[in-house]
């Protein structure tokens, strides 16, 4: 029952930011909202009991991603046609930030006080994880490293090679 | 339960599919197939659950890391396109060969 409940309340959230990244015509505040679909979709591999899939989604893409997005978007320069005015929007971002703080520390608190053994076991050990990574999983570790340090390569000449020319 | 995030899945393919198709701006258009590969590992992680895949967990991990990689070649394209034609509209890079020469 509560997994339903969090997952209707928080496929809802989603919904609403994709409406909001549709409807927007400002890059950052599309992004921002990205953010927030992201991160809400960590949660949701929460709820799918993957909390490793849920802990890599807000390193990777909640984390990686939007800085590469943020950093993209401040050497191009805000390249907007139309500014949409919405009024209040930073007491809204300071209320959200500060409701999903709540609501987090809540979830914690709540799952630290009702069931402590629980909430302990779910905790993945590092050590298991790495010991499954390096014998189990060890091709698909070596194919996601040359895959990103391919991506590293490839991202420093396209970028180097524009440096030099202009 | 489970086919409920089937169908959220779609439903989040096809609103990506919409920020894809609805804009010109390069940036959003990317912004759309990360939502898309988004939506497709919530629907391989269901699949994964309910154990209707021979696909490991450890897969959708692989699946970030090509997001990620494409991401950020994506990234340095748009920089790159930006820089040498000072916009980000995709209706005027119709003469992308003139970009890279």
């Amino acid at each position: 029952m509560i997994e339903m409940i969090s997952f209707y309340g928080v496929a809802f959230l989603i919904l609403l930011a994709m409406l909001y990244i549709i409807i927007s015509r400002d890059i950052f505040r599309s992004i921002l909202s990205m953010l927030v679909v992201f991160l809400l979709t960590g949660v949701m591999y929460f709820i799918m009991d993957m909390p490793f899939l849920g802990v890599f989604q807000i390193i990777i893409y909640t984390g990686a991603m939007m800085i590469l997005f943020v950093t993209a978007i401040n050497v191009i320069g805000r390249v907007n046609d139309k500014k949409d005015k919405f009024p209040y929007i930073n007491i809204i971002a300071v209320l959200s930030v500060c409701g999903f703080f709540a609501i987090f520390a809540l979830a914690l608190c709540s799952l630290v006080a009702y069931s402590p053994l629980e909430f302990t076991r779910q905790i993945v050990s590092f050590k298991d994880v790495a010991i499954t990574f390096f014998t189990t999983y060890s091709f698909q570790l070596i194919l996601s490293s040359l895959l990103l340090f391919v991506a590293v390569v490839v991202v420093y000449n396209f970028l180097r090679s524009d440096d030099n020319e202009i | 339960m489970k086919f409920e995030f089937m169908i959220f899945s779609f439903i989040l393919f096809f609103m990506s599919m919409v920020v894809f198709f609805k804009t010109t701006n390069i940036i959003i258009m990317l912004m759309g197939i990360e939502l898309m590969v988004n939506a497709l590992n919530i629907a391989i992680a269901n699949l994964v659950w309910i154990k209707y895949s021979f696909f490991p967990p450890v897969w959708v991990m692989i699946i970030f890391a090509i997001t990620a990689a494409e991401a950020a070649i994506g990234l340095a394209l748009i920089i790159v396109i930006a820089k040498r034609m000072k916009t980000l509209d995709v209706k005027k890079l119709s003469n992308i060969k003139e970009i890279f020469k």
